[in-house]
């Protein structure tokens, strides 16, 4: 039935291509659906492996690259920190080279703890004050971030020692994450927007800005987590929750946004086959062809 | 130290926002905000067709090359195919067994038996599609469109679609609105069926809600809406002056008369005799026995199915969509 109605589709739409016609008569949007070539899966498949292997490829180069930006950051906080490159097993056996720095983490307890323990009630509090009819999404993350560090403070009261976590290894398993997830990036974007009707130009382009932006935000964004967590290992599971990785994900999902935005090489057309689109006038043949095979699609249906 | 902190704060804050930029610019500028624009020909079937005669009439750059015109009354041989749009200024009689791409005539159009036009078929007057023809595509008329038997057809649109006979049984004005049921008892009363709310929507919205299957009973009037979750009846000779709706078959016998519309979630049958005066929807196969008729000059309505079958003496005014397959019984 699918087949015989898509044979039907393909052979008016040889005569329907014509300029004296419109599109593929679909009545609604909500009938359109994506139709890909094979030459655009092709090249899309390509660029997707071809991105991800250059970044394989650019990893040890990326390591240097983080640990140069550590270094020139760490000189000027905490001078005479050492940043080194360290390789790191993932997987049992791929050998992927990550910066190392040493984050000597702040206390867990006395007025600190009573300190992080107020500000977070405060915090709770706060959240009371939003006007719920406007900001409601507010107000839960709010508490939902005061829940998460009372979690931190009730295990340090409770267990009566440090969290199990060290910064300096948290520093570079992050690191290590961002390495990763930026090298998914290529195929992630590959099944998501390379579907896409855009040039395959802009298709590289985005995946070049996110991978490029990644590269430059995720040190400065682990950097940053341990100036706090130099203020008290406290905030670990914080920085994890509200600030690690789930910024990363969100800056992804602001490039992809900013590429679905992108106008469509096909504007106007989006819901026009793509193998109805190309291809010039129909010939008389083309005609009586197309006929031919309507009728048959056409008894087929039935 | 804390300069350089500071800085680093502030330098990991910026590439954090940098890309929500695109984001938030659209947020206070609003450029894309706004309904998907949908073009006016998905309703308006005859556009391609008007586009095409401006076109020709202003003799724009737009003129599709090799396009046909003729000025007087042209007959085309049978066994004719014509792969080029055509504009006709007077009638057009195509002899048989032809293929055409795309039509508009001023005047009449007369589509010989066994033809097919493959894009869009528009004429001002009367557009007769002779048996075994086949539009696919749009098909629009000014006066009326009159399909013979066995004709295949997509989106039909005309002031009047009559199915290989419908003129003869609807000449002359066609009444407004519905004639009273025959009464079935002796002492000649209409018996109206007409329960009691059982909720407050049913009351507010004068509608009878039926979680089974809904039947009404033979020569009896509903002055409400249904709605059904299962199959909807309606027995030889009933009215419902309201809307019916059912979430699974629907079935109207002979005579029935509804005010509203029909809508069903799956297959629809109508019977012969039946009168609608809403549009008339089906999500599975529609079929429409002879004699019925649906909508008026007045009021015209349309009629859409993913699958119609039409017998013969059918008149619908307004649409006729079949979003895969139309056909004349």
């Amino acid at each position: 039935m699918i087949s015989a109605k898509k044979d039907k589709f393909q052979a008016i739409g040889a005569v329907r291509n014509a300029p004296w016609t419109d599109d593929y008569n679909l009545s609604h949007r909500a009938f359109c659906r994506i139709w890909l070539s094979p030459a655009e899966i092709v090249l899309g498949l390509a660029v997707m492996a071809g991105g991800t292997a250059a970044w394989i490829k650019a990893i040890p180069h990326v390591a240097s690259l983080w640990a140069g930006m550590l270094s020139f950051w760490l000189d000027r906080i905490w001078p005479g920190t050492a940043v080194s490159v360290i390789n790191r097993t993932v997987a049992g056996h791929w050998q992927i080279p990550v910066p190392y720095f040493k984050v000597e983490a702040g206390p867990v307890d006395g007025w600190t703890w009573f300190a992080i323990a107020l500000g977070s009630v405060v915090l709770f509090a706060l959240s009371y004050k939003i006007p719920t009819d406007t900001h409601l999404p507010y107000i839960y993350l709010l508490r939902a971030f005061a829940l998460i560090q009372w979690s931190a403070l009730a295990y340090v009261k409770l267990a009566q020692r440090s969290l199990p976590q060290d910064a300096t290894e948290y520093c570079t398993s992050m690191l290590l994450f961002g390495m990763i997830f930026t090298g998914l990036i290529p195929a992630i974007l590959g099944f998501t927007f390379y579907i896409v009707d855009v040039s395959i130009w802009k298709k590289i382009a985005l995946t070049v800005i996110t991978v490029a932006h990644l590269t430059l935000f995720i040190p400065l964004q682990y950097l940053a987590h341990a100036c706090i967590l130099r203020v008290s290992l406290l905030f670990l599971p914080i920085l994890y929750f509200a600030l690690g990785p789930l910024i990363e994900v969100i800056l992804f999902i602001a490039f992809y946004s900013w590429g679905m935005s992108w106008s469509s090489q096909h504007a106007g057309r989006w819901s026009t086959p793509t193998n109805f689109r190309r291809g010039g006038r129909p010939s008389p043949q083309d005609v009586v062809e197309a006929s031919r095979r309507y009728e048959t699609a056409g008894a087929r249906s039935r | 130290m804390i300069g350089s902190v500071a800085g680093l704060m502030a330098a990991t804050a910026f590439l954090a926002v940098l890309p929500m930029a695109p984001a938030f610019i659209e947020l206070y500028q609003r450029r894309d905000t706004g309904p998907v624009p949908v073009k006016n020909r998905v309703e308006v079937i005859a556009d391609l067709a008007r586009e095409f005669r401006d076109a020709m009439e202003h003799d724009s750059a737009e003129i599709p090359a090799g396009a046909l015109v003729r000025d007087a009354d042209w007959f085309v041989d049978p066994g004719v195919s014509l792969s080029d749009p055509i504009y006709a200024k007077g009638r057009l009689v195509a002899g048989g067994n032809n293929v055409f791409a795309a039509i508009y005539c001023e005047k009449d159009v007369d589509l010989g038996r066994n033809s097919k036009v493959l894009s869009w078929l528009h004429a001002e007057g009367v557009v007769m599609v002779q048996a075994g023809s086949r539009v696919c595509g749009r098909l629009s008329a000014g006066e009326r469109v009159e399909l013979g038997s066995g004709c295949g057809f997509e989106r039909v649109r005309a002031p009047a679609i009559m199915v290989a006979g419908g003129a003869e049984e609807f000449e002359g004005e066609a009444p407004e609105a519905l004639p009273q049921p025959q009464p079935c008892s002796e002492n000649g009363e209409v018996p109206e069926f007409n329960p009691a709310p059982q909720s407050v929507l049913e009351l507010v919205t004068e509608r009878v809600y039926e979680h089974q299957s809904f039947v009404l009973q033979p020569r009896t009037i509903l002055p409400k809406n249904v709605v059904a979750v299962h199959n909807v009846h309606l027995m030889e000779g009933s009215q419902v002056t309201g809307c019916v709706k059912s979430n699974r078959d629907m079935e109207l016998e002979a005579n029935v008369q509804v005010g509203g519309s029909l809508v069903s979630a799956a297959g629809m049958r109508i019977a012969p005799g039946c009168r609608v005066m809403g549009p008339v929807l089906a999500e599975g196969e529609l079929f429409i026995a002879s004699g019925t008729r649906i909508g008026t000059p007045a009021h015209p309505t349309s009629v859409r199915a993913t699958r119609i079958r039409v017998e013969r003496g059918v008149t619908i005014h307004g649409s006729l969509w079949a979003f895969e397959l139309g056909q004349v019984t």
